[in-house]
């Protein structure tokens, strides 16, 4: 089932939430999308190569992201790699599910699960 | 702006015997880097030749990358596990982008389209089942065969917008279709004769084994018809007919009517004993031979609109909302 993104019930798979998240500020390449979700997520999520990419050729599918055509300098890094960055829709989806994520966080405030923002344990 | 930079460690500024242990341990990281990546390289494979074509590059270069970063970071136990997580990602990532290939064929104009003109001749021959029942088994045979390509058109117009129900719907249907076909050979096979008498006959003197193949026979009509009527609810909902958007729904129920009319006809009376062919009388058919003629008129109109429509496009929703 291919979901597109002009679907409004659109929901995104962790992983393609987080290629978007580490797309957010500038364009990337595989390996360094992959190392910054490790990081976002302090190693828990562990994106392999088949993940990254199958995500990667839906969510290009679908129109979320958009291969660069600029490549790196050949001296600085290899530049078979591909660069991603977000495009419009992208940056839509990715705000709009970081904005559903954070009203579940204030639900889990509100329901004392989580301390508020600024108080100490 | 790009930003550059793989998970290459540079060469650290060691003096002496650590430096000569670093290139050492460097040579051993390159050579079992080059074996990896070719055992890597190898199980590509089991991706479809599509996606290897498009992405073996890259995730080459990823598993090489990923490679140099667990062995300078953990040595041979960072290695193992990142095969391990390896092996898991490669066999589920590849299961899944082989799925995903079959079921873009499976949604397919092409699918559509012959599925459409299958669901045409099916209705044809339902037709020629209602207004000239003498033909009754081959075109009950022929009339099911093809509706089997009449609802995976059907299906496949939902372009997997029919979720779950739809699914269920097809499903349904199959198993409907190839029950009826079961029971058909079944009676067949039980009762044949070269005479009508002859097979009057042997359905007299085995009236309780007819009657549980006939009441098997209208159940899978009726499972037919429950899954045709998912499929409708599904195209309803998901809007994915140019026209007639009721119909699948209509013949869905048409289907479970003569299952239950049939049930009514010849399972009561032969669970009692009695042959409902014996003696013929057309009057008591009317309803199912009507029935019959609807539902050949419903897969013909059906199969046409699919057929001539196959790459129509399927009306979208709008854009979320900008939320900025």
């Amino acid at each position: 089932m291919q979901e597109t993104a002009s679907n409004p019930k659109t929901t995104l798979t962790p992983a393609a939430f987080h290629i978007l998240l580490a797309l957010a500020d500038g364009e990337n390449h595989g390996y360094a999308i992959m190392r910054e979700v490790a990081e976002h997520t302090d190693g828990k999520m562990r994106l392999g190569p088949g993940t990254l990419y199958g995500t990667i050729k839906r969510m290009l599918a679908d129109g979320w992201i958009e291969e660069s055509d600029e490549r790196p300098d050949p001296q600085l890094d290899d530049e078979r790699r591909r660069y991603y960055r977000l495009t419009g829709v992208g940056l839509k989806l990715v705000r709009a599910e970081a904005e559903r994520l954070e009203q579940l966080v204030n639900v889990a405030r509100g329901k004392r699960l989580l301390p508020h923002s600024g108080s100490v344990r | 702006m790009l930003r550059v930079g793989s998970g290459c460690s540079p060469i650290p500024d060691l003096s002496g015997n650590s430096q000569a242990a670093w290139i050492m341990n460097n040579i051993s990281s390159t050579n079992s880097l080059s074996v990896s990546v070719r055992i890597y390289r190898a199980l590509l494979v089991a991706y479809p030749k599509k996606f290897r074509e498009h992405y073996e590059t890259q995730l080459v270069q990823v598993f090489r990358d990923s490679f140099r970063d667990e062995y300078h970071r953990r040595g041979m136990s960072g290695v193992i596990d990142l095969w391990l997580h390896i092996c898991v990602d490669l066999f589920v990532t590849a299961l899944m982008e082989r799925i995903m290939e079959g079921s873009q064929f499976m949604f397919s104009p092409k699918v559509i389209l012959w599925g459409g003109v299958a669901g045409v001749f099916s209705g044809m021959f339902w037709m020629m089942m209602g207004l000239a029942p003498s033909t009754g088994g081959a075109a009950i045979v022929l009339a099911l065969v093809l509706g089997l390509g009449g609802l995976v058109s059907l299906y496949s117009r939902q372009a997997g917008r029919g979720g779950r129900l739809g699914l269920a719907g097809l499903a349904l249907g199959i198993i409907g279709t190839v029950l009826e076909l079961a029971t058909l050979w079944w009676f067949v096979t039980a009762f044949s004769g070269s005479t009508y008498i002859e097979i009057n006959s042997r359905i007299e003197r085995e009236p309780v084994l007819a009657a549980r193949v006939t009441l098997i026979m209208f159940l899978a009509f009726v499972t037919m018809g429950i899954g045709l009527a998912l499929l409708g609810v599904a195209s309803l909902r998901t809007k994915t007919l140019p026209r007639w958007r009721g119909l699948p729904l209509g013949m869905g129920l048409l289907n479970i009517l003569l299952g239950i009319t049939g049930w009514l006809i010849y399972y009561v009376p032969l669970s009692q004993g009695r042959n409902p062919w014996n003696p013929w009388n057309p009057g008591d058919y009317v309803v199912p031979f009507v029935v019959t003629v609807l539902l050949g008129l419903g897969w013909i109109g059906l199969g046409t609109m699919l057929a001539t429509e196959a790459d129509a496009q399927i009306p979208v929703a709008q854009p979320p909302p900008d939320s900025a």
